[in-house]
């Protein structure tokens, strides 16, 4: 393990708190992740899931604590350090991210801009080897004849597809998901999360994402950390574990949280989580 | 700490698949040449062939630019300080501008009037026979086909020197524009209220006011206010062929070579032209703001207006149950609107003495004026219409390609969601000024600096064509995605690389679409500027008008049309495939 010296730790979290306003997103949060772990993160919407999640990548600055994942400090990191960082840490978003007026294949592309220099325009702007390499991961993820189309004529589906063949251009260590599934219908959710895994799974890499699918992560997350208001109120293998528990877990935070602090959104999103579950 | 020295282990073990089953891709990493690609191709490189040509005709050059510095700065020297006496004197420069405003008022009004009813035939779900939609988009067409400067000098001539032939021509003119704009606004209106309120048997006209109207109205008004900001641009250069206001004070003053009594009207000008872009601003942001969707910020930031609004409201709006609609800031704020144009319009009426009957009955006097430029007198000598036609294209063909280049760095910079906070003020700031400094007079400073002719006109035109354009790129790049740029800055791109990729790569299909529209607004630009003798058509147009030649005017304004016409038709084909 060239890259961190912590002994086999990818991410280490340390009191990491982080308000917006007068909202506390994260609450004096400890985590340590072990290289090459699949951590599953559930919880309510505005639970701090994705203010966790961004905060691994800087994407958001935290207001106290410490952050280093895969030995770097992400919090001190700057420019050129958090831009490294970046590079081997791939983040897949719930709304998938893709510049939509552009094709496919140079969404691919610009995934290799961590290890490039200058600014690129369209995709005769890559070196043959990169664009090799992007339709190779673009393969991968099943959308080679969609190579040259315009990302916004593909459907929600293959959009995130595409999002993770541009994660691959980056060669990634470590996977962030923040909701990867969640904008998605239950049949293109289930086939994005089986591939986006299958893919993490054959490349050894560290992957942390949050989801409301209780049945999707039992079925190949190694840990389940539940977070409420900000606070971890789960930690478990996933092995020690089984649905009815984390069911449990998921309906009593429902049933706990004070009607002035549940926002009206969140509410429904809870209710697909049950009812996805339940036939099975 | 740092991690790097290489790529790390993890994923390139030896199991990674990526290295192992570099099998050769069989399909290909190139684009594919698609019709659209070859159309982009061949296109550019006529365009850049055009270019080359037109940049010989012209002249242009660094050197007579930097040896005309000198000039600029001796000739502005010249017009310092500005001295508010004899035409600038304070009162009458006040009485002008306030004279300026009432024009431009009184046009846009005019405008509405004509372009609303234009628009309902204009527009495919309205129209009451496809005959009549063509006819309205032939009269729209028209009307922004005709320079507003040939309106004014057509009507200078035939009603005399003063206020109802500016009226008349910023009318004429943006009947053009508005009509355009307001039937697609009513095109786009949703079939589906129009569908339920006809299924309850109303009849069509009720039908219209039931369900397209409300639709359009903020649309129309909106429009309107930015037709009105044009217009006052506008109703300054006017002022410079006799059709009232305080360009005609510009020009007597240029005419007496009195330059630091013009460099206070120019002032005088700026001062107004500033204003009204921020009333303008401030309005249109009253009237659309409800209808944005909100991103970002938890809390609706209230602009000035609707601050302004909330005063005069009391505190509670509890419903209470009553027939009336409640005074909501929305009613307010229309009424207010309504109540506002108006009493402005009324007050513009008295003040400048204009009669509306007169409107009506000086359309006689008109067609006998128009009537002695029939038939058009195309014999020329040389081809001389031809060649100012062409230099004129030139021109605007040059003046849009430079000046998106110029704009599009200074674009950047005057987006808040790109560029620093201080660095982006400061942009804003630097594009009000040089958007308030009306061509005319960049053409006049240009033609003291490098002489009469085409150089002057390109430069001035040029200045222009960046201060608009790099307005609307940066508007147009705030309104960017902000899930796309957070993706690529999480793949560890630099800035620059971030918003190459996910900023700058997206915009190009309507960076082109919005440079061809200028193209088509520069053409008649640097014909208007031609009069002040930047060369062209429109230097030609002048010179025949000031010898009283009226059929070979009529020849001019002809040909002029149809390049217009020809370029309007051109670039429209072109805008659609692009978008």
């Amino acid at each position: 393990m060239s890259v961190n010296q912590s002994g086999g730790t990818a991410v280490h979290i340390k009191g990491l708190t982080k308000s917006f306003g007068s909202t506390t997103a994260l609450d004096n949060l400890d985590l340590d992740v072990p290289v090459g772990q699949m951590l599953v993160v559930l919880g309510l919407s505005g639970s701090g899931k994705s203010t966790l999640l961004r905060s691994l990548n800087g994407l958001v600055p935290p207001s106290a604590g410490q952050v280093e994942v895969l030995g770097c400090d992400v919090v001190a990191a700057r420019g050129k350090e958090l831009r490294e960082l970046r590079h081997h840490v791939g983040f897949i978003f719930q709304q998938f991210g893709l510049v939509g007026r552009v094709t496919v294949l140079e969404n691919v592309l610009s995934g290799a801009l961590g290890r490039i220099r200058f600014p690129r325009f369209g995709v005769l702007a890559y070196p043959k080897r990169l664009r090799l390499e992007a339709m190779e991961n673009l393969e991968r993820v099943g959308l080679g004849e969609k190579a040259f189309q315009r990302a916004d004529t593909l459907s929600g589906g293959q959009q995130q597809r595409v999002a993770i063949a541009r994660t691959l251009m980056q060669r990634p260590v470590m996977v962030l998901a923040d909701e990867p599934v969640a904008s998605l219908d239950p049949e293109s959710s289930a086939s994005v999360m089986n591939l986006l895994l299958r893919i993490c799974q054959e490349d050894h890499l560290t992957v942390i994402s949050s989801l409301h699918q209780v049945e999707l992560a039992l079925g190949w997350a190694d840990r389940m950390v539940g977070l409420r208001d900000g606070k971890i109120v789960l930690d478990t293998p996933a092995s020690e574990t089984n649905q009815a528990t984390l069911m449990e877990i998921y309906r009593r935070g429902v049933g706990e949280v004070e009607p002035a602090s549940m926002t009206v959104n969140s509410a429904p999103k809870v209710l697909v989580a049950p009812g996805l579950v339940g036939p099975a | 700490m740092t991690l790097l020295g290489g790529r790390p282990p993890l994923s390139g073990s030896t199991d990674s698949p990526g290295d192992e089953t570099l099998s050769p891709i069989s399909r290909s990493v190139s684009p594919p040449w698609t019709r659209r690609r070859v159309g982009a191709f061949i296109g550019t490189l006529v365009i850049a062939v055009f270019f080359a040509v037109s940049w010989h005709e012209i002249g242009l050059g660094i050197s007579p630019l930097v040896s005309g510095l000198g000039n600029i700065f001796r000739f502005i020297g010249r017009t310092l300080p500005p001295q508010f006496t004899g035409f600038a004197g304070f009162r009458s420069t006040i009485s002008l501008a306030w004279e300026t405003v009432c024009i431009a008022f009184l046009g846009t009004v005019l405008a509405i009037i004509i372009s609303v009813p234009l628009a309902f035939l204009a527009a495919r779900n309205t129209t009451p026979h496809p005959v009549l939609r063509w006819l309205a988009r032939g009269v729209i067409t028209l009307c922004r086909s005709i320079p507003d400067v040939i309106f004014a000098i057509v009507f200078v001539e035939s009603l005399g020197i003063g206020i109802l032939p500016g009226v008349l021509a910023l009318g004429f003119h943006s009947v053009g524009m508005l009509g355009k704009l307001f039937a697609e606004t009513i095109e786009q209106a949703p079939p589906a209220p129009g569908e339920a309120v006809a299924s309850t048997g109303a009849r069509r006209l009720q039908h219209l006011t039931a369900s397209v109207v409300p639709h359009v109205l903020p649309s129309f008004s909106s429009i309107a206010v930015y037709r009105l900001d044009i217009n006052l641009r506008s109703s300054v250069i006017l002022g410079y062929v006799g059709a009232g206001g305080i360009g005609f004070a510009l020009n007597a003053a240029m005419g007496e070579l009195l330059f630091r009594e013009a460099s206070a009207i120019v002032l005088v000008m700026f001062v107004l032209i500033v204003l009204m872009e921020i009333i303008a601003a401030v309005i249109r942001r009253s009237l659309i703001g409800d209808q944005v969707v909100m991103t970002g910020s938890l809390r609706p930031r209230r602009n000035l207006g609707e601050r302004i609004v909330a005063r005069f409201l009391p505190k509670d709006q509890s419903p209470k149950s009553s027939l009336r609609p409640p005074w909501t800031h929305e009613r307010v704020k229309r009424y207010s609107f309504l109540v506002g144009v108006l009493l402005m319009t009324a007050i513009s009426l008295w003040d400048t003495k204009i009669d509306p009957i007169s409107l009506v009955s000086s359309l006689n006097q008109i067609a006998r004026t128009v009537a002695l430029y029939f038939p058009p007198n195309f014999s020329l000598d040389g081809g001389v219409l031809f060649v100012g036609a062409l230099q004129t294209a030139c021109v605007a063909l040059v003046a849009t390609i430079v000046g998106v280049i110029f704009a599009i760095p200074i674009g950047l910079l005057a987006a808040r969601n790109i560029s620093n906070r201080w660095v982006y003020r400061c942009a804003r700031v630097f594009l009000i000024i040089v958007r308030a400094v009306p061509e005319l007079i960049m053409a006049i400073i240009f033609v003291v600096a490098v002489g009469l002719g085409l150089f002057a006109g390109t430069i001035a035109i040029t200045v222009g064509t960046v201060g608009l354009m790099a307005k609307l790129i940066a508007d147009s790049l705030e309104e960017v995605p902000k899930s796309p740029r957070e993706a690529i800055a999480s793949v560890g791109a630099t800035p620059a690389q971030e918003t190459t990729s996910a900023v700058i790569a997206p915009s190009v299909p309507w960076l082109a679409s919005t440079s061809l529209y200028l193209l088509d607004v520069n053409f008649r630009s640097s014909t208007v500027l031609g009069i002040v003798g930047a060369g062209g058509i429109g230097y030609l147009l002048y010179q025949s008008i000031q010898l009283l030649v009226y059929r070979t005017t009529g020849a001019i304004i002809v040909v002029t049309l149809v390049v217009v016409l020809l370029i309007e038709v051109i670039t429209n084909l072109i805008r659609k495939q692009l978008i």
